[in-house]
């Protein structure tokens, strides 16, 4: 349910840079979410939905890039990809690996008029 | 910042309590900028620049404000030698029970504050009162996790001396108090063994962003399936930098790990 709060954090970003270049309106926001980043990609979207009513992003679509999730073993030094964090390295074995994408909550762009 | 997950509760729905003062509560303002007014004035003349769509890049983390934050609480604690655990867990596990525990056998050795994080009720924060703590609640309404802007406001109610640790129980939730920085010196979750082994992988962001993990109510073991080798495996799979000590608040076996775990602190 924290979704809500990231929301909001969404909106106010928006807004921000928004007012900063004396925008009409947000057409269009787009968000880098990383695979592991812990985010219910459907409640996002609700509550985005509630959340930018009466504001200038108001009637912005959403554009959601997905960042796979990407890991290191610091074993064998192979990097691979995977869904999810238990997973161990493909080539030795070992679930000595370290997260290097895959967590990103960005607010990447936003069209204006 | 946002605290709320119900999207119709306003912020000052967020409040922070000491224990005996029930009557002057305080809100936490947020750093909202209204988001409901103010543009329709700005763009009543329609300049011709806004006849076409500009895209801006903006690339900031979404949750970056409280980051900044955490990082404004992180300076402080670091300035003032206070070092800082943030307690999170699912409901149930103890976190309570073994704040209350610690604080009553090394209160005497060593200054203690705490901030109690919780929905509703004054329960967890009258509790620590009474071990004579100084403690305040914060109240996140119907927020599932305390973020740093509630830290900050908090930690300037308590006014915590050099050199103390400073005990923040979270909301207990093992799904979003995972993703808020607060500014601690550590992340520590607590499971007990009542609880399923396979915990760690079920919610692997909360095991995976903590420092340790207490395996608490051993004392239970003798009663229970729970496959305490399985439950660590499991864990290490999803953070292998993850340290664990075993107790039991109960029967007192293990404590001293944990109590020696918290003196080697630093920040």
């Amino acid at each position: 349910m924290h979704e809500m709060a990231i929301a909001q954090n969404i909106i106010e970003i928006a807004e921000e840079y928004a007012v900063k270049s004396a925008a009409l309106k947000v057409n269009e926001i787009e968000l880098d979410i990383g695979k592991l980043a812990g985010i219910e990609l459907e409640s996002l979207l609700f509550a985005i939905d509630v959340i930018k009513e009466g504001t200038i992003c108001n009637s912005a679509k959403m554009i959601i890039n997905h960042v796979e999730a990407q890991f290191n073993c610091t074993e064998c030094l192979s990097t691979f990809n995977t869904e999810n964090y238990y997973a161990k390295c493909p080539v030795c074995n070992s679930h000595k690996v370290e997260i290097i994408a895959g967590r990103e909550m960005r607010v990447k762009s936003i069209d204006i008029n | 910042m946002c605290d709320t997950c119900g999207c119709t509760q306003p912020d000052e729905a967020v409040t922070l309590r000491k224990p005996g003062k029930i009557d002057s509560h305080q809100h936490i303002s947020s750093n909202h900028q209204n988001h409901s007014h103010s543009h329709s004035e700005h763009h009543s003349h329609n300049h011709h620049e806004h006849t076409h769509s500009k895209k801006i890049s903006i690339e900031t983390d979404i949750l970056h404000k409280n980051d900044l934050i955490a990082e404004r609480n992180r300076g402080y604690f670091e300035a003032k030698n206070i070092r800082t655990i943030n307690l999170v867990s699912s409901p149930g596990s103890g976190k309570t029970s073994l704040l209350e525990k610690t604080l009553t056998d090394l209160k005497d050795q060593q200054g203690f504050y705490v901030i109690e994080g919780d929905q509703q009720t004054m329960n967890d924060a009258n509790r620590i009162d009474s071990v004579g703590v100084p403690v305040i609640q914060v109240n996140t309404g119907n927020g599932c996790h305390l973020d740093s802007n509630m830290v900050s406001a908090a930690i300037k109610e308590l006014n915590p001396e050099n050199n103390s640790i400073l005990m923040i129980e979270n909301v207990g939730n093992l799904v979003c108090p995972s993703l808020f920085d607060l500014g601690e010196t550590k992340r520590v979750v607590i499971i007990s063994v009542t609880e399923g082994e396979d915990k760690p992988i079920k919610y692997p962001n909360m095991f995976q962003s903590s420092d340790l993990c207490i395996i608490n109510k051993i004392d239970l073991l003798p009663y229970l399936d729970f496959d305490l080798e399985k439950m660590k495996n499991y864990a290490v799979q999803v953070n292998h930098h993850l340290q664990f000590i075993e107790l039991s608040v109960k029967s007192g076996e293990g404590l001293n790990a944990w109590y020696d775990w918290l003196k080697n602190l630093k920040n």
